[in-house]
């Protein structure tokens, strides 16, 4: 995203105007249960008055879902063929012929068809998910939807949209944005920010076995993290901050419960359009919050280094 | 109708409305949450299946302080946590998806501060 831009709407936009919505990659009926009903497919909006009648919903997907049982028009491609396809509608938006009879496994005539759909509609977006990034290609792949979204605006007006999932991980990468500069994969040991996936990144500094504590908060690293990586946490210092117990929390050398953020602590989050929005307190919790755990910590931190 | 009943018989009922619901990205702000005296949740309206299960199971296997598999009091455990890190050579601070703004600037700040690597799961 930082190599080509994006393209971008609010949810709102989606449900006021899109004639046209296509989930690629992505299972919203199991995975973001809400999001057709509120904003994409049923949802009723100022332009779009009759909902899913005057909507076309298109899934592109490996394999048939429940999503794609909602779709006008479903796609099964094979696997690891979304840069291909992606690729292939951009020439077919672009207006060339392609020299094959099919790509990912659909016929190229049928491709041709949706180009055509993709470029007569009023406002359209398409809505990618873990199956775009989590297969071959990965970064790669959102790359080549943008760029057919880019292309698409030769014609009309269309979006792309990441299903940006659990908590508020658009919050994070926002907040990082603007305190570093960088979105994820920061590094400090200099004293100024440095950014380097890879370098950098969690599974990367983890498997070279390079780090010698961690702070994990708000989320299962060693549940999440594939098997042989996590393994050097439980090996180092840890300290686990979580409301709930976890594989993170079991194995950790220091557990520090706080309150669940939404739950029994308020705050902002971002929505997955990048809207920051309220987070409520409901119940109280006996614990403190995480910024107040965090403040806590960093007052410790500072007197111990102003004695060392 | 039975829900106004629910409402004078239990004087305590709080009712919260346009809750932000904190679990997939959709982040739904319309629902509607009933809290009974003492703090039980005891009805979460509008949100799909994972959204009502993210409050009703709230008070599920809930964490508690710890150093070494023992119990020990919060602030043992923040100094505990404090020493670790102001020792540590090369630290990770990682995760920061599932907690709020200002949570996750106070994450960073302590990053610069022990010269970390921070990172969450997007990178993954
Ligand atoms: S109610 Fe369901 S769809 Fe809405 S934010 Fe919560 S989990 Fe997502």
């Amino acid at each position: 995203m930082q190599t080509i831009g994006l393209p971008t709407c609010t949810v709102g936009e989606i449900k006021n105007r899109a004639d046209l919505v296509v989930y690629w990659g992505s299972n919203p009926a199991e995975a973001h249960p809400r999001h057709p009903s509120r904003y994409a497919v049923t949802a009723k909006g100022l332009f779009t008055p009759t909902g899913k009648k005057g909507r076309t919903i298109v899934t592109i997907d490996v394999r048939p879902t429940a999503s794609s049982r909602m779709a006008d028009i479903a796609f099964q491609i094979r696997p690891n063929t979304d840069y291909e396809v992606a690729t292939s509608l951009t020439a077919l938006v672009n207006g060339y012929e392609l020299n094959r009879t099919e790509v990912g496994g659909v016929p190229v005539a049928e491709w041709k068809v949706l180009a055509d759909k993709l470029k007569s509609c009023k406002f359209g977006i398409i809505c990618w998910g873990m199956g775009i990034t989590m297969s071959r290609g990965k970064t790669m792949n959102a790359i080549a939807l943008l760029k057919l979204a880019q292309a698409l605006n030769r014609f009309t007006k269309f979006s792309g949209m990441p299903m940006r999932g659990h908590g508020n991980v658009v919050g994070i990468a926002q907040v990082m944005t603007w305190q570093t500069g960088y979105p994820f994969s920061v590094n400090f040991s200099r004293g100024y920010p440095r950014y380097n996936p890879g370098e950098f990144s969690v599974a990367d500094l983890v498997a070279r076995k390079e780090i010698d504590a961690a702070m994990i908060m708000a989320a299962d690293a060693v549940g999440h993290l594939p098997g042989k990586t996590s393994e050097h946490l439980r090996s180092i210092p840890l300290i686990a901050i979580d409301p709930k117990e976890s594989d993170t929390t079991k194995v950790a050398t220091v557990v520090i419960p706080v309150a669940q953020a939404a739950v029994a602590a308020g705050g902002m989050s971002y929505r997955m359009d990048h809207i920051p929005l309220k987070m409520k307190k409901v119940v109280d919790s006996p614990w403190p919050t995480d910024r107040e755990i965090l403040e806590r910590i960093i007052a410790k931190v500072v007197a111990k280094k102003d004695c060392g | 109708m039975s829900e106004r009943v629910a409402v004078l018989d239990a004087k305590q009922l709080k009712i919260f409305t346009d809750v932000v619901c904190p679990f997939c990205g959709t982040a739904c702000d319309d629902l509607e949450i009933h809290v009974e005296e003492g703090g039980r949740i005891k009805t979460v309206k509008n949100a799909c299946a994972l959204g009502k299960a993210t409050y009703m199971h709230y008070h599920e296997d809930l964490a508690t302080p710890r150093i070494h598999g023992q119990p020990a009091t919060l602030e043992q455990c923040i100094d505990a946590a404090a020493e670790i890190l102001a020792a540590a050579k090369y630290p990770l601070i990682y995760g920061l998806d599932s907690t709020e703004l200002s949570a996750q600037r106070k994450a960073i700040e302590l990053a610069e501060l022990i010269g970390a690597n921070i990172d969450h799961t997007s990178s993954v």
